[in-house]
């Protein structure tokens, strides 16, 4: 049988070389095409995500802060008023006790007043009575004039009166 | 039996496709431009109208490919070896389709030599730059007397061990799978050969991508710790 003469491990440079450049070309290739196009939007939508948790998470704090500040702030109203409405009681119950103190104090002029018109109605009243007695009195005494009989009876009747 | 012989070694030799100033260009560079022009189409279709708020089917597919892809590098790569998961992925895939391209009948680049070898040049490149760019030069020529002064020799001839294994490991591989392969074709060509290339395509050829840059990676880790 011939020999067969394979040469397995026939080294050439240029084709050692040209391996080398097609890797480098392939590598730049692949990363220009593939592997940094899809890294950089890997990072950029986990930098989003990342962001997006940092916003809600400040929006949280900021929201927070603010109901604590609302409920602060309800509570410095609810203070207000109450001390309103303790103010407002207290000046109403003063223009009351003045109002009664005035009505009161005018009643009792009033009250007075009447009493005053009513003892010069009286004192005029028994005045005018008196001045109608005598007259009376002096009617009968002319009619006594006439009629002596009766002269005892007509004392005796001006004495019970000026009692 | 002559003729299967001169049959195999007609599949087994690397010819050449054509010649550009006395330079001969291998076949195995010309299907490595094939593979590199699928790849580059399949990324570019990925890679293009990418939106961050509203992603397509195929950007979410093509998030997935490579954050599973990153996953993957940075986990073997380490915390500082992180920025060499790009080429250590690109590695991942072109080996990935090189070593499957026997599938659709056209032959493996990783069966000749210089590809492998080429690639582990430029591990070699990268790992060594890589202990360079994390401890400073001086650093990094400190490294090869440790653990102890003794092992110096040891590890200045690593250097040039660990890329001949890399480059001599990926090629037997890829080469025993094909010759295996070409033998089954030749004995029966039907049926048979599916099943096993099923094994020696599919699974070698993807193990043996893996593989590589495993410790690629575990060589850069090791350089950048």
């Amino acid at each position: 049988m011939d020999t067969v003469n394979v040469d397995l491990l026939h080294f050439d440079v240029f084709n050692l070389i040209c391996t080398i450049i097609n890797l480098l070309v392939l590598y730049w290739l692949m990363m220009k095409f593939l592997f940094k196009p899809i890294r950089k939007v890997i990072a950029q939508r986990n930098a989003e995500i990342d962001a997006t948790y940092q916003d809600i998470k400040t929006k949280t704090e900021e929201a927070q802060s603010k109901n604590k500040e609302a409920d602060a702030r309800l509570a410095e109203i609810e203070q207000n008023r109450k001390e309103a409405v303790r103010k407002a009681k207290r000046e109403a119950n003063e223009v009351y006790d003045s109002i009664i103190a005035d009505a009161k104090k005018q009643s009792d002029e009033i009250l007075e007043e009447a009493r005053h018109d009513t003892k010069l109605v009286i004192m005029e009243e028994k005045q005018k009575a008196k001045e109608e007695i005598s007259t009376m009195i002096e009617d009968a005494s002319l009619k006594i004039s006439n009629e002596k009989s009766d002269q005892e009876l007509y004392d005796k009747f001006l004495k019970e009166m000026d009692e | 039996m002559e003729e299967f012989v001169q049959d195999l070694v007609s599949q087994l030799n690397v010819e050449t496709v054509f010649t550009i100033f006395h330079f001969k260009i291998f076949e195995s560079v010309v299907v490595t431009w094939i593979i590199m022009l699928i790849m580059v189409l399949i990324a570019a279709w990925l890679g293009h109208g990418l939106s961050v708020q509203h992603p397509s089917r195929r950007q979410a597919a093509a998030e997935v490919i490579v954050t599973k892809l990153d996953a993957l590098t940075e986990g073997m790569l380490g915390a500082k070896g992180k920025q060499y998961s790009g080429y250590i992925a690109t590695v991942l895939l072109f080996l990935g389709f090189a070593n499957l391209i026997g599938i659709i009948g056209l032959k493996p680049p990783t069966k000749d030599i210089n590809v492998t070898a080429g690639l582990a040049i430029m591990s070699i490149v990268l790992i060594e730059a890589a202990g360079v760019h994390a401890r400073g030069v001086k650093g990094w020529l400190k490294s090869f007397a440790q653990p102890i002064a003794i092992v110096t020799p040891i590890n200045i001839l690593e250097v040039f061990i660990r890329p001949l294994s890399l480059c001599m490991r990926l090629f037997g591989n890829v080469l025993g799978a094909f010759v295996i392969m070409e033998m089954i074709k030749l004995v029966c060509p039907a049926i048979i050969p599916a099943i096993f290339s099923l094994y020696f395509d599919i699974f070698d050829g993807l193990i043996q991508a893996y593989v590589f840059v495993f410790l690629t990676s575990l060589y850069i880790a090791d350089a950048t710790e």
